[in-house]
């Protein structure tokens, strides 16, 4: 029974991991905390429904069990293809309510998966009394297995086939349950139950709806508003190569008849033609450019008039260069056609750089097979802990722009933040420059957030910022440039030389007039130079605070370098909707906010209403039950989040950290689940509160264990890194899974009506807590995070359910 | 029966809501509606109240003509709306001062890059006589070129194709409307203006236009750019 429990358990956080995936494709990637939410709610759910239907399903246990499993097969395809049907624009909220509505009904079609999954779990629980602590074990190891498996399996295969194997699981787990309970393992006494023809039937449904669902209705239908719809929608434009993966779909796109032409932010003054380009989407948006010129050709001549080319104008020499993510254009292009001879491109995924250096490698003329590239296919945090440089150019991805305004807000950048620049600024030579561009947005954010972040960087180096910054911009783009030294005055006598044959403003460079900027590229104000001014001087904290945008510089605490939205400004720009105010309100924002809406809602439904339900069975002090799983429904996840954040850093790759932490976390706290009762046997006045205890100094340990080892791993190999981190979450995972059945335990000897209740608290808790996680983290940091979570392990420690009597 | 019955009744009670519909005074609300909001964005306008001549074109322009018939009740809504290959129509409020910064004058020729519904392009045309349009979606192209002849628009001219190199055979324009540059101003366009003429650019995703650039290029050939934002919302505040 464990490994049917194993399987259900493994199947559903590959179903989950898998929606996540799936939702970056067809919409945007802050869905994945609809998803994570909405896989949640489906637990919640199913401990409602278990609560108020408990001795129904108990009777007849063997046949709910397998009928949740199997029924998780049948709707794991269907569910999918059902919500792809529903019309869901994200991009339309602002302006039309009736998205919600989708939304909801997205949502709801989604979760019921989760509620079958659920089901089976708690029922489980509900029904094998004794041992509870062998179930959540399963539970939580079965998991890990299925975390493992799905980002495995996406490498090789494509989601559509993932949804398939996921389905098929919940269908052999039916399969494996009905033959356990054919067995010996039940509880003695307890008469065998038949196993039923329809249970055997509802088996070879859900196997045989996992093999034998078409294709095409399963088939990831990319919104029509991402950039690679509406490139595809161009005549004769076609995919010419793609690739899948657990980080994105990337897809090649060439357009003969209509060529693509990008050049962000080029000069008025360039009047030649670009030459033929292939653009690369990532999960719809677009991740890099390849053009024939990307060998550095005369056809490349166009690369000298985007703002990018600055730095490789100024005097020093050029030579060693990092790309720290830009993919291949135009950085690669440009520091080829200026003669760099030791070029360092940093790409975590690996199969961008492998699609160019393969399906392309005609069109580039084998672009990657230049001597002078070195390719290192890594978090670019993990390469500059690695390498020590010098280097005379390192260049960072686009800070600004990417995609829907706002859509970006809640992603993580671990290179955009203070303590990535201060290691970028240690790895440059003497005259060596960071540079970083993007989209000038309007009101500018991205730029002025940049100069913040540099300002702090240096003073935290001990330089002085106003010295060491300059900053230009076109029509439509900006350039900051950083050092660790001081800008020369031949250098920037070539700042300014090389914007007034562009048209290009100069934004600041220091001993900069207000007279001189905005001369070509007319705005309001000289905003980005008095920006300047204001960040790299003494009014830098005024400055930020009395900005109406969130421009604050990003920490590896607060890595939310494109999080721009002010709680005190949503009221204004709501107001302002329909006169352009709409479009500043981050909506990455609104659907998180909307998640946690729908999360208090159901909680009415979920918990409130169920307990009214069984009060009337006259069970009391429900409240401290609920308080209890509540905490560690909150808590659990909370330092599952955390933890995640921190061991990205340190592993060098959010895949590899997601699937060490997320692994770790729940087959650590799965052996923990069965040493629970050894505990209680030991500590039998107090079994919760030393598991609560170990708890605390599990954390304080893995904190201190953590920030040891990000000191000190530079350049260890990540065979040595994965056992590390692993050991270092093992002593909390196991403590963390010991609250759990403990407290249930208790409730079931107890009040055992209280048990599936106890479930579903728990499970909603978790819905709240992923969402929840994430503002703290936006607007506190993860350190706030990790502490908010020791709060509630204390008070769950406090209200602790007692044995009966 | 019942079917069949299921199936046209949505239908028949969106014909009746939209037989319902004053679409005329629907306009007029909206023509108030967009200079009220206009007014809020005078500061960045560079003037308190749109040129007469385009709020009369937006009171003239039949905008329920240009949404797809199930979007049609939410015609004189101030908002985008979609209009299907991943376009959309444009926000009045947004089309009304895009036109305003092109400063027309009834003899100005024009040239429309991106057609989509056709709405900017018959806002131009109840403005000047001689419009000239690009579309590069034939589907949309197709439906534009109906459109316009059902509502007697025969002075916009429409071609399906690659905007990027303009319509050298009608230029120089006075005014010109890109709405797909990606970060790049196209040098055929620039070519094409005539000197002292104006290009608008609305920078932004499918339902967020974030800025308009306005390009003018002078006598001597020189192209300036203003960036013109659609929205009072001041983020610098006191001394800054």
């Amino acid at each position: 029974m464990r490994l049917a429990i194993g399987l259900i358990s493994g199947a559903a956080i590959a179903y989950q991991l898998l929606l996540m995936r799936l939702f970056s494709i067809v919409q945007w990637h802050h869905f994945a905390y609809l998803v994570i939410s909405l896989a949640l709610l489906g637990y919640g759910a199913s401990g409602a429904l278990l609560t108020v239907m408990r001795s129904r399903l108990l009777e007849r246990f063997e046949t709910a069990l397998v009928g949740f499993m199997a029924l998780f097969g049948v709707l794991t395809p269907l569910c999918f293809a059902a919500a792809q049907r529903l019309r869901l624009n994200p991009l339309e909220m602002m302006w039309d309510p009736r998205q919600f509505a989708a939304l909801a009904a997205v949502y709801l079609v989604l979760a019921l998966p989760f509620v079958c999954a659920g089901g089976a779990v708690g029922l489980a629980l509900a029904h094998f009394e004794d041992s509870q602590h062998r179930i959540y074990q399963a539970d939580l190891v079965g998991a890990a297995a299925g975390a493992v498996t799905a980002l495995s399996a996406l490498y090789v295969l494509q989601p559509t086939s993932c949804l398939r194997l996921v389905g098929s699981a919940g269908g052999l787990a039916a399969v494996v349950a009905l033959m356990a309970g054919r067995g010996p393992a039940r509880p003695a006494g307890e008469p065998r139950e038949r196993p039923r023809s329809t249970a055997w039937a509802l088996c070879a449904l859900a196997l045989g709806v996992a093999f034998t669902w078409p294709s095409a209705w399963l088939e990831p239908r990319l919104s029509e508003y991402k950039p690679q719809s509406r490139a595809l929608a161009v005549p004769g434009a076609e995919i010419v190569a793609t690739r899948s993966g657990p980080l994105a779909a990337l897809a090649a796109v060439r357009s003969p008849r209509i060529p693509f032409r990008i050049a962000p932010g080029a000069s008025f003054a360039f009047t030649g033609e670009i030459p033929e380009q292939i653009v690369i989407f990532g999960d719809g948006e677009v991740v890099g450019v390849v053009d024939r010129s990307s060998g550095g050709t005369d056809e490349g001549v166009y690369l000298d008039y985007l703002p990018a080319a600055l730095p490789f104008h100024l005097p020093a020499d050029r030579s060693r260069v990092a790309l720290l993510g830009t993919g291949p254009a135009p950085a690669l292009g440009l520091a080829l056609r200026h003669g760099a001879s030791a070029i360092e491109a940093v790409e975590v995924n690996p199969q961008l750089p492998e699609l160019v250096a393969q399906e392309l490698a005609d069109f580039t003329g084998g672009l990657y097979d230049d001597p002078r590239i070195r390719l290192h296919t890594l978090d670019p945090r993990g390469f500059l802990a690695g390498h020590r440089g010098p280097f005379d150019l390192i260049v960072l991805p686009p800070a600004g722009g990417g995609g829907e305004p706002g859509s970006r807000a809640l992603r993580e950048s671990y290179v955009h933040t203070v303590e990535a620049f201060e290691l970028i600024l240690d790895r440059l030579s003497d005259d060596g420059v960071l540079a970083v561009g993007g989209e000038l947005a309007a009101p500018p954010r991205a730029s002025v957030k940049l100069l913040a972040t540099a300002a702090e960087a240096l003073e935290r180096s001990g330089h002085t910022a106003r010295d060491r910054v300059a900053a230009i911009r076109s029509w439509s783009h900006f350039l900051v440039m950083v050092k660790r030294t001081e800008f020369t005055a031949a250098e920037i006598a070539v700042i300014r030389a090389f914007c007034t044959e562009r048209s290009f403003d100069v934004a600041y460079y220091p001993g900069m007039l207000e007279s001189e900027p905005n001369r070509y590229n007319l705005l309001d104000q000289p905003v980005l130079f008095r920006a300047a001014q204001a960040l790299l001087g003494a009014r830098r904290q005024t400055f930020t605070s009395d900005y109406k945008l969130y421009v604050g510089p990003a920490t590896d605490d607060r890595p939310y370098f494109f999080r721009h939205f002010r709680w005190r400004s949503l009221g204004e720009l709501l107001r302002l909707r329909t006169r352009g105010g709409a479009v500043l309100v981050e909506w990455s924002y609104v659907l998180l906010l909307a998640a946690l809406v729908q999360a208090m809602l159901a909680a009415v439904f979920l918990i409130l209403l169920p307990l009214w339900l069984i009060r009337r069975r006259s069970i009391g002090r429900a409240h401290r039950v609920g308080l209890y799983f509540l905490c560690l429904g909150l808590a659990f996840l909370f330092l599952e989040i955390a933890f995640i954040q921190r061991l990205t850093l340190f592993l060098a790759h959010p895949l590899l950290a997601a699937a060490v932490v997320l692994a770790g976390f729940l087959l650590f706290a799965g052996l923990g689940s069965g040493a629970s009762q050894r505990l209680e046997r030991r500590y039998p006045r107090a079994p919760i509160r030393v598991a609560i205890g170990g708890i605390v100094l599990a954390v304080l340990f893995c904190v201190a264990l953590s920030t040891l080892l990000l000191t000190h791993s530079a350049g260890w190999s990540p065979w040595l890194k994965m056992p590390l981190a692993l050991l270092t979450i093992a002593p909390l995972a196991f403590f963390l899974g010991m609250p759990f059945p403990l407290g249930l335990r208790r409730v079931t000897t107890a009040k055992p009506d209280l048990v599936p209740w106890a479930w579903g608290v728990n499970g909603w808790a978790s819905v709240l807590s992923a969402v929840l996680a994430t503002l703290l983290a936006v607007h506190l940091g993860f350190t706030a995070v990790v502490a908010a979570a020791c709060g509630l392990y204390v008070v769950a420690g406090l209200v602790a359910p007692r044995t009966a009597g | 029966m019942r079917s069949l019955l299921l199936r046209t009744l949505p239908l028949i009670l969106l014909a009746g809501a939209l037989a319902g519909q004053d679409f005329e005074s629907e306009r007029g609300a909206l023509v108030e509606e967009v200079r009220a909001d206009v007014r809020y964005t005078s500061r960045h306008l560079g003037r308190a109240e749109l040129r007469r001549a385009v709020l009369e074109a937006l009171g003239r322009v039949p905008r329920h003509e240009f949404v797809p018939p199930d979007l049609r009740r939410y015609a004189y809504e101030n908002r985008p709306l979609p209009i299907g290959y991943g376009q959309t129509i444009s926000q009045p409020y947004i089309v009304a001062i895009m036109t305003d910064l092109l400063d027309l004058e009834r003899d100005d020729v024009v040239l429309e890059v991106g057609t989509g519904s056709g709405y900017q392009g018959a806002i131009l045309a109840e403005l000047v006589d001689e419009v000239y349009s690009i579309e590069i979606i034939p589907e949309l192209g197709e439906q534009v070129r109906e459109r316009f002849a059902q509502l007697g628009y025969d002075d916009i001219v429409t071609r399906i194709g690659d905007g990027y190199y303009g319509w050298p055979e009608h230029a120089p324009f006075d005014a010109v409307i890109v709405t797909a540059a990606s970060g790049h101003v196209p040098p055929p366009l620039i070519e094409q203006l005539r000197p002292g003429g104006r290009m608008v650019i609305p920078v932004g995703g499918p339902f967020s236009t974030q800025q308009l650039m306005l390009l003018t290029k002078t006598a001597n050939g020189e192209i300036r750019s203003r960036q013109v934002l659609p929205v009072a919302f001041v983020p610098l505040t006191g001394e800054h």
